[in-house]
C-alpha cells in the first residue's frame, strides 16, 4: 500500500524533471537520409540507323517509313523527355535533298540501373508520298541530335 | 544490490522510456542507471553514475544526394557525443535497427524502402573511458548503402530515425 503511493511519486518526479527533453538521458535519436536523384541515360551515343531502303519512285505507293528504338535507362519510374535538337526535317545527298519527317513515340518510364534492361521510345522516320515520286537519285542521309531531360 | 524498493526505479524507466520513443519499442537502457540516485540536476551532492548525451553533438547519417546511376557503395558517418558521468567509466554505445526495425529507409510520401547497414559505434581515435562529468566525447558509426540497395529505387527522400543508448 505504501509502497504503491510512494512509487506514484516518484515517477511523477522523474517526469518532471525530463520535461524538457524528450529522450531519457541515456538515449539520443540519429536522423538517417538518404536523397535518390532522377538521373536518366541514353543507352549508347549512337543510336541503330533506321533504313528507309530502296525507293522506286515510279512504283512507290504509299508513304515510306522506317523505325528505331532509342534506348535509355532512367531511375525507377522517372519518365524522360526525349526531344529532338537538330535534324529530323531534310534528308540529303550533299546537294539534292528530300524532307521527310521525324517523330519520337512516347517514352517509358525507367525501371533503374541495376540490370541490362532498358526503356526505349520509338523514332519514326518518313517520306511523304508525293516527295518519294518526284525525289531525284542519289543515296540520302540525315543525322537527328535528341536529348533527354528528365 | 537488492534496494528497499526494487521495482520502483524499473517503473521508472519503462515509463520514461515509453515517452521518448513512441514508435520503439526497444528495451535500452541496459540496466537502467544504477543508483537511480536523484534526477539529472537534481543536485544533491552526487555525480552522476549514467553517462548522457551531448544535446548538441549529434550529426545525422545523411548519405546525400545518391546518383543511381552509378552504383557505388555508399558510406556516410554519425557522431553522437556521449560523457558526463565519472572519468574513466566505460562507456558503451548502441544502435537500434530503426523505426521498422529493420533499418531500411521509407520514401517520404511513399511505401519503397532503401536497407542499410551499419556499424557499431566506436570511440576511434580514443578510448571508450568516460571523459568525465560534464566532459563529452565523440562516438562514429558508419551507414553503408548497396548498389543492389539503390540503383533501382524511385526518385525521392529517404529517411529512417535511429535510436543511439549509452550504457551505463
Amino acid at each position: 500500500m505504501t509502497t504503491h503511493s510512494f512509487a506514484r511519486a516518484m515517477i511523477a518526479t522523474a517526469l518532471f524533471a525530463t520535461g524538457g527533453s524528450v529522450l531519457a538521458a541515456g538515449n539520443t535519436t540519429v536522423q538517417v537520409t538518404a536523397t535518390i536523384s532522377a538521373v536518366c541515360q541514353f543507352k549508347a551515343a549512337t543510336m541503330a540507323a533506321i533504313p528507309l531502303g530502296t525507293i522506286n519512285p515510279s512504283t512507290v505507293a504509299a508513304a515510306v517509313t522506317g523505325t528505331s528504338d532509342i534506348t535509355y535507362k532512367c531511375t525507377t519510374g522517372t519518365v524522360p523527355t526525349v526531344t529532338i535538337d537538330s535534324g529530323g526535317t531534310t534528308l540529303t545527298d550533299g546537294t539534292k535533298t528530300i524532307p521527310y519527317s521525324f517523330t519520337l513515340g512516347s517514352a517509358a518510364a525507367g525501371s533503374g540501373f541495376s540490370t541490362a534492361g532498358s526503356a526505349k521510345v520509338v523514332g519514326t522516320a518518313s517520306i511523304g508520298l508525293t516527295d518519294a515520286q518526284d525525289a531525284q537519285a542519289g543515296s540520302y542521309t540525315d543525322t537527328v541530335t535528341l536529348s533527354i531531360n528528365y | 544490490m537488492k534496494s528497499a524498493f526494487p521495482c520502483i526505479p524499473a517503473a521508472a524507466v519503462a515509463l520514461l522510456l515509453s515517452i521518448a520513443s513512441p514508435v520503439h519499442s526497444q528495451g535500452a537502457g541496459g540496466g537502467g542507471p544504477p543508483g537511480g540516485g536523484g534526477p539529472p540536476g537534481g543536485g544533491g551532492g552526487g555525480t552522476p553514475a549514467g553517462c548522457t548525451f551531448d544535446s548538441t553533438g549529434t550529426t545525422g547519417l545523411n548519405f546525400g544526394t545518391v546518383d543511381p546511376s552509378l552504383g557505388g557503395v555508399v558510406t556516410a558517418t554519425a557522431t553522437v557525443r556521449v560523457g558526463d558521468c565519472p572519468s574513466g567509466q566505460t562507456m558503451v554505445v548502441t544502435v537500434d535497427d530503426g523505426q521498422r526495425m529493420n533499418r531500411t529507409m521509407i520514401r517520404d510520401g511513399g511505401t519503397e524502402l532503401i536497407a542499410y547497414s551499419l556499424t557499431t559505434p566506436t570511440f576511434s581515435p580514443g578510448t571508450a573511458a568516460g571523459p568525465g562529468v560534464g566532459a563529452y566525447k565523440p562516438a562514429t558509426f558508419t551507414g553503408t548503402l548497396q548498389p543492389g540497395a539503390y540503383m533501382d529505387a524511385v526518385a525521392g527522400t529517404y529517411r529512417d530515425v535511429l535510436i543511439v543508448t549509452v550504457t551505463p
